[in-house]
């Protein structure tokens, strides 16, 4: 009896903890991705993060028993080393809904809002001055794939203009509270460092490289 | 106790009176009659006194750039139409040297793309470019929130207008643009023949020279901002160690290549040099450029490949004359656009 009213205890606050959250997950080999780990590639290349943010906006959640769509038209800043951007929607109950479909990054009339606020503020370091914008995502670390002296690589990945609007659409099952997206799969099919290891610019490159990202998700 | 009761009102009353003049003192910015409605945003930052005087101090304050050394003013002179003189592209901090001329500041409030290749869509948020550039301020927001934070005049300034302990960009930018939109420049001599007000007549030579300008440069620079947010090719050849590829950097589409925006020609004999990259010195140059153009150039705009632009010496003094009379000297002196600090 004890014993079964403390597991009831425990898995009701569990729940609690767990209501009205939905958890960004990046991950490597399907662990939790953390800064300035040194990982492996397929190919036994070192390789470290130390950078990585991004947006997402645009969510719209279908419901388990009707089906119904609850849309939720938000910008949401994500930065791994800020762990109080990881977990969002406090006030949803994400068991509720079977999958949930959104925007990596942002479409051209959140680029174009001229908003400076909140999500959008340029202290997050994601606005794009010399035209006008923000970048969608942007990663940056080390690896022996870069054959420069630093072995730095950086990305700014973003654009929304015709034909390169880099903003891409995800749609993810909801079996957890949260989307894991498994960087791995990276490299080197959609990202060859020792190609290019720097790029700041709209263009067909960063929009590949962002179409690559989105089938990362779960 | 006879005094002290007077000094309370004195007091009083001054408290008063100082109150009613905040309130009272208008914002600088106007709707000229005729002119069409303004793109910018004036819901998003409504008109503020304060927060205008707090702009322009702003505007004038070297404290945004990285080592305190140059200010807006500094490539926004308002004496040359708040252009850049003397240097044909603007010299940031350490002399720093940027790719392009400093464009005058006038009329903003009714563009609606900014920069010579109209990267910059919006007023506001157009400031933020100059701080954090490398060859401009080179200053970081982060380090800038905590400098205006720190010091107690602006910390003060920031709380009085936005009602904040915390700054942020976005009230910074505000009150940037506060002033940059207040910068409405529409009482040249053009402006008052248009009015038909008494007094106020073109010579013979200004007339014909409008004449001549009707004919071959309004198409491009359209009345009444003499400017156009059309990206225009007039045949200048690109400048090959800037490689400025102009409206192309900001679309990638080959189309756009060595277009750039149509500058306004309001105050143009004051906003010298010329052209993107400054590379013309001389008003007179900029018409003879254009009569010795070559019109069979493909990748010069059609307003200009169809109609060529033929100018005899007399016309070109002309018209020159007409451009002139698009100085507007209360603009150029205005006490409210003046240096200023926080009081
Ligand atoms: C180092 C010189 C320099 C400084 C300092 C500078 N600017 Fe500029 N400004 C420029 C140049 C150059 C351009 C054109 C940029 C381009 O086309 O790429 C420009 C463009 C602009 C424009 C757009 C004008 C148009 O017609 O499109 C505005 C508005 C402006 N500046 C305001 C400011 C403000 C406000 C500040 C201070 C926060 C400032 N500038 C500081 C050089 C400067
Ligand atoms: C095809 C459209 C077009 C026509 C027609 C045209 N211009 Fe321009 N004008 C431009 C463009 C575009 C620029 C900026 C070019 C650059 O910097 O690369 C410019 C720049 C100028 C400038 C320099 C402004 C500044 O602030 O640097 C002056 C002055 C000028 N034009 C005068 C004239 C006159 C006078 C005529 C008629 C004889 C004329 N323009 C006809 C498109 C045009």
């Amino acid at each position: 009896m004890k014993v079964a009213f403390h597991l009831f205890l425990v898995s009701f606050l569990f729940s609690i903890a767990c209501y009205g959250q939905l958890r960004i997950i990046p991950s490597w080999d399907n662990k939790a991705l953390e800064l300035e780990q040194v990982y492996l590639t397929e190919n036994k290349d070192s390789i470290s993060f130390s950078t990585l943010k991004m947006y997402f906006s645009d969510f719209r959640f279908r419901e388990k028993l009707s089906g119904g769509i609850t849309e939720i038209d938000t910008l949401i800043f994500y930065d791994l080393a800020d762990s109080s951007t990881h977990v969002f929607f406090k006030n949803l109950e994400i068991s509720n809904y079977d999958d949930v479909s959104f925007t990596l990054g942002l479409d051209s009339s959140k680029n174009v809002s001229g908003e400076l606020e909140n999500a959008y503020d340029p202290l997050l370091g994601m606005y794009w001055a010399w035209n006008t914008g923000y970048v969608n995502l942007k990663l940056a670390g080390k690896s022996s794939l870069v054959l420069t002296k630093t072995h730095d690589f950086e990305f700014h990945l973003g654009g929304y203009r015709f034909p390169y609007a880099s903003a891409q659409q995800v749609q993810v099952d909801l079996l957890d509270s949260y989307i894991q997206f498994e960087l791995s799969l990276l490299f080197p099919d959609v990202i060859s460092l020792k190609k290019t290891h720097h790029l700041m610019v709209p263009g067909k490159e960063a929009f590949l490289i962002l179409q690559g990202l989105a089938a990362c998700f779960n | 106790m006879k005094g002290s009761r007077f000094l309370l009102f004195a007091f009083f009353g001054f408290s008063v009176l100082a109150f009613t003049l905040k309130n009272v003192m208008p914002h600088p910015f106007y709707q000229p009659k005729e002119w069409p409605k303004p793109s910018y945003n004036f819901k998003g930052n409504p008109l503020d006194y304060e927060k205008f005087e707090l702009g322009r101090a702003l505007f004038y304050d070297p404290i945004l750039s990285r080592d305190s050394s140059i200010s807006c003013a500094s490539c926004h002179l308002q004496f040359t139409a708040f252009a850049h003189v003397d240097h044909k592209t603007s010299h940031g901090i350490e002399g720093r040297i940027g790719k392009r001329n400093a464009p005058g500041l006038a009329n903003l409030a009714w563009r609606k793309l900014f920069h010579w290749d109209g990267g910059v869509l919006n007023l506001n948020a157009q400031a933020i470019n100059p701080i954090t550039h490398v060859a401009e301020m080179d200053m970081r927001l982060d380090s800038l929130m905590y400098r205006l934070d720190r010091s107690p005049i602006y910390s003060a300034a920031f709380k009085r207008a936005f009602g904040t302990d915390d700054i942020r960009p976005f009230h910074l930018v505000k009150a940037l643009a506060q002033f940059t939109v207040a910068l409405v420049s529409a009482n040249s001599k053009y402006d008052k023949v248009k009015r038909g007000e008494e007094k106020a007549t073109f010579t013979n030579q200004e007339a014909n020279g409008l004449k001549l300008f009707t004919k071959f440069c309004a198409s491009c620079h359209k009345p009444p901002f003499f400017a156009s947010d059309d990206f225009k090719s007039n045949g200048l050849p690109i400048d090959l160690e800037l490689l400025d590829f102009g409206r192309m950097t900001i679309t990638g589409n080959k189309k756009d290549s060595l277009l750039f925006m149509v500058p306004t020609l309001r105050n143009i004999e004051y906003s010298f040099p010329y052209m993107h990259d400054g590379r013309i010195s001389k008003l007179k140059d900029v018409i003879k450029h254009y009569t010795l153009l070559d019109y069979s150039n493909p990748l010069l705009s059609k307003e200009l490949r169809k109609n060529p632009v033929k100018l005899s010496e007399n016309e070109q003094k002309d018209l020159l004359s007409f451009l002139k009379t698009l100085t507007d000297k209360t603009f150029l002196f205005d006490e409210r656009f003046k240096y200023s600090t926080i009081k």
